[in-house]
């Protein structure tokens, strides 16, 4: 641990330890300061995009919530932030994707200095930010009269880099009270992140050979196969540590974020599996393009069974996930085919709705379930491989004598993250261990920092995976 | 963890466990934690279990330097650290342990217990820090560095200095503290956890590292004539093949003036690191350039009191000596390993080094 880190820790310890004995805006303003102070290290231009986002977005709020043409300027607002994430997206994809070709061609013209890295944690601010407009204008949420409310609803430092994705009329409201930290809750969950993020994924994602991800260094179907689902795990995990450390700070200081995970692999559809992965994400792009596209169609016609109403919304939702991803061919295709599988899902519900589970004979059941699991798994490879890749791999699946089987022992990882993910099933909606008795609870906290300690210590942590989306 | 989180339906009518307050359930389960971490390293450092437990490491990135550690260490832990050879690949190549004690015996009338540290493209100020780490933590009678005129070209090729400077183990033994240092450096069930973890997610290159560890004797020598990258796996190299000229660097003679100040109770020789005669097509001037590099490096060590052996450079010009341009093959080796031994030997007989035997007492 580098003596930069210490002092943040103890600067966050201070923080914890001294915002319930301030008054509400003193302690929001120092909130604002410490979230301010992290974006400032990490780059002054950041700080400066984040403020100049936020200024703007706290005088649209006001000209949407208050003006004579509030449908104008909620036009404008979500021009103007779609604007600045397509901006910094496409513009640093082109320019990057230039400097590669200069490169290819001998002319080594690098960036030219342009830098246009994503400020941190813009992807979802700029969400909050059209979230809190398009709830405005629907007067589900209040326009903020606080300058430093908003601010900080903007700039929360714990869901800053890489959410969840907060709603003004969830998260503004617990700014205005003062709550008693929960430090047991808050705890619990920073070691369950912690060990999500530094036992499960970086062993899990470190584990994948080099250029995997590129698709590179994918040559055989069982490979691959081993390798989507280590990837998937180790995503998960990740992504999943970094919202429970995120919340469990939250909960130090009294303020509640939202979930963003909910057992996904045990969903049944696709449609299930996006209403328990990346909760915050998908519940946004549900309220905010599903539904209105969903709106628009159904009163064009009303009864709802056309193949356009039933197709058109899911592609439209995660055509717009796909994109806020990256402007990359892989995540627009993704977005793309699992659009479509789950108009397709939307389709045969709309004729035959998904019974409970005991109602389909089991070799059904197992049926539906391999072929899911198999969907899930193709559009994971484009995911994470690309659409080259994903194809060679594809069509390896069926040249058994050509496969080559993984010689990974990484795979051995699987067996306590589904041990994990058993324990938090069993302890839904609480935490895993929770209801156990003090002893082994202890005992398992104990194991997990004893954990921690060594796996955070034997290698350098790798950044998150969605602070780079 | 918490209190009242997750109300549970079900639940309700079930006698609730026990709640403790979240301080107090912390410290129970830090103590636990270190309980537990105590009760690992007694168990890790019982030579029963040590033996059944992975390649132990200290996570340093180069793969030939965490060997060598490790065997140091246990080099040093069975008998007198009398002398350790430090040096690039070259220099690890071309020495044998077991033949310089032989030689040394033959002159001193006893052995010298000696060790090769040889470190696959080490240059100086790497050369430099690990000196003061060995010396600080072996207390060797005799340390006797590898030189050549590479070290003090800017373009050798020689990249492992990134990965020795910035390792954490070799911070700390240094007096730049961290935790992960601490840890590699103090605790056996680290050591064999980094081993295991390697184990777990890069089998191949724990392979790569077990099968060189198993061509290391225990005094650093090769058991065979296995290709030095092997050792090394992909870590970094000796001196390229020649594409462009060399460019001195005078800012890197002062990275040797800092070589030569190591002292502290510990002798210092420095000897040349043999490339192939022949190979010195980099140097602008060739041959004659390559030598006159030398003579600079040896002047300096002289100027500073420090020994600075060479065998010439027709001694060891047979090809049918070298493995590749620029490491020795074992015949080589032993060749090399007995002039070496001799020379040091005749230092000791002439006054000129203190015994090593004596120094490391």
């Amino acid at each position: 641990m580098t003596a930069a880190a210490m002092g943040a820790l103890a600067a966050g310890g201070l923080v914890v330890a001294v915002s319930p004995r301030l008054p509400r805006r003193p302690r929001n303003l120092l909130w604002l300061a410490g979230s301010y102070a992290l974006v400032l290290a990490v780059s002054p231009t950041f700080a400066v995009i984040l403020a100049a986002v936020t200024a703007a977005d706290f005088g649209l709020g006001f000209l949407v919530g208050r003006s004579a043409r509030p449908g104008r300027w909620l036009a404008a607002g979500v021009a103007f932030n779609v604007a600045v994430l397509l901006a910094f997206k496409l513009a640093g994809f082109y320019v990057r994707e230039a400097a590669g070709l200069a490169a290819r061609l001998g002319i080594g013209a690098g960036t030219g200095g342009l830098g246009l890295l994503l400020p941190i944690g813009l992807s979802y601010y700029v969400l909050q930010a059209v979230s809190y407009l398009v709830d405005v204008r629907r007067r589900q949420t209040p326009v903020c009269a606080d300058p430093a409310d908003f601010a900080l609803y903007m700039a929360f430092l714990p869901k800053l880099a890489a959410g969840p994705i907060e709603r003004a009329g969830a998260f503004l409201p617990q700014l205005a009270r003062a709550r008693a930290p929960r430090l047991a809750g808050g705890g619990g969950l920073i070691v369950l992140g912690l060990f999500r993020k530094v036992v499960l994924a970086d062993p899990l994602l470190g584990s994948l050979p080099a250029g995997w991800a590129a698709g590179s260094a994918v040559t055989s179907f069982p490979e691959a196969a081993a390798g989507l689902v280590v990837f998937a795990c180790g995503l998960y995990n990740d992504f999943a540590g970094y919202t429970d450390i995120a919340r469990g700070t939250g909960r130090l200081l009294g303020i509640d974020l939202s979930r963003n995970f909910d057992l996904p692999f045990f969903a049944r559809t696709l449609s299930e599996f996006w209403s328990r992965w990346h909760m915050s994400l998908s519940s946004w792009i549900r309220d905010y393009v599903y539904l209105p596209a969903a709106r628009a169609l159904i009163r064009r016609d009303p009864s709802g069974r056309s193949i356009a109403a039933a197709a058109l919304p899911p592609l439209a939702a995660m055509m717009a996930s796909g994109l806020w991803h990256g402007p990359q061919a892989r995540y627009l295709v993704w977005g793309g085919l699992m659009g479509a599988w789950m108009a397709g899902e939307r389709l045969a519900a709309v004729r035959r709705p998904i019974g409970p589970p005991g109602a389909k004979p089991l070799a059904a059941r197992v049926a539906s379930r391999a072929l899911f699991l198999a969907v899930v798994a193709g559009l994971f490879s484009v995911f994470a491989l690309g659409v080259p890749a994903a194809l060679r791999v594809a069509a390896d699946a069926f040249n058994p004598a050509a496969w080559r089987w993984p010689g990974s022992r990484a795979l051995w990882l699987l067996v306590p993250a589904m041990a994990l993910e058993v324990a938090q099933l069993r302890a839904r909606p609480g935490l895993p261990f929770e209801r156990w008795r003090e002893g082994p609870r202890t005992a398992a906290v104990a194991a997990a920092l004893l954990a921690i300690l060594f796996f955070s210590q034997s290698r350098l942590v790798r950044p998150f995976i969605y602070q780079g989306f | 963890m918490s209190r009242g989180e997750g109300k549970d339906p079900g639940a309700e009518g079930r006698p609730r466990p026990r709640r403790f307050g979240p301080a107090r359930q912390t410290a129970s389960a830090i103590v636990l934690a270190a309980a537990a971490l105590l009760a690992a390293e007694a168990a890790a450092r019982v030579p029963a279990v040590s033996s059944r437990l992975p390649l132990p490491s200290r996570g340093i990135a180069h793969p030939s330097l965490d060997l060598r550690v490790e065997l140091a260490d246990r080099w040093a832990r069975s008998g007198p650290a009398e002398c350790v050879i430090l040096g690039p690949s070259s220099t690890g190549a071309a020495v044998r342990p077991a033949v310089i004690s032989a030689a040394f015996r033959e002159s001193a009338g006893r052995g010298l217990r000696a060790f090769d540290f040889g470190v696959a493209g080490m240059a100086l100020p790497g050369a430099s820090a690990l000196g003061r780490v060995i010396v600080e933590r072996y207390r060797p009678g005799l340390l006797v560095v590898g030189v050549f005129p590479y070290h003090v070209m800017r373009n050798a090729a020689l990249d492992a200095d990134d990965l020795i400077l910035s390792d954490p183990w070799v911070r700390q033994r240094l007096g730049h503290s961290s935790l992960r240092g601490w840890m590699a450096d103090r605790l056996v069930s680290f050591r064999a956890f980094l081993g295991a973890r390697q184990w777990l997610e890069k089998p191949t290159e724990y392979a790569a590292r077990a099968r060189a560890a198993a061509n290391l004797e225990p005094t650093g020598d090769r058991v065979s004539d296995a290709p030095v990258a092997e050792e090394n796996g992909a870590g970094p190299g000796t001196p390229g093949p020649a594409r462009e000229p060399l460019v001195a660097a005078p800012d890197m003679f002062r990275d040797f003036e800092r070589l030569l100040d190591l002292g502290s109770g510990t002798t210092l020789v420095l000897v040349e690191a043999l490339v192939r005669p022949g190979s010195h097509g980099r140097f602008a001037r060739g041959g004659p350039e390559y030598r006159r590099i030398l003579d600079d490096l040896a002047a300096a060590a002289r100027r500073r009191g420090v020994p600075f052996l060479r065998p010439g450079p027709r001694r060891f010009g047979e090809p049918a000596l070298w493995r590749d341009r620029n490491h020795m093959n074992r015949r080589g080796a032993e060749l090399y390993s007995r002039w070496l031994g001799g020379r040091l030997a005749s230092l000791v007989r002439d006054g000129r080094i203190p015994d090593p035997a004596q120094a490391s007492k």
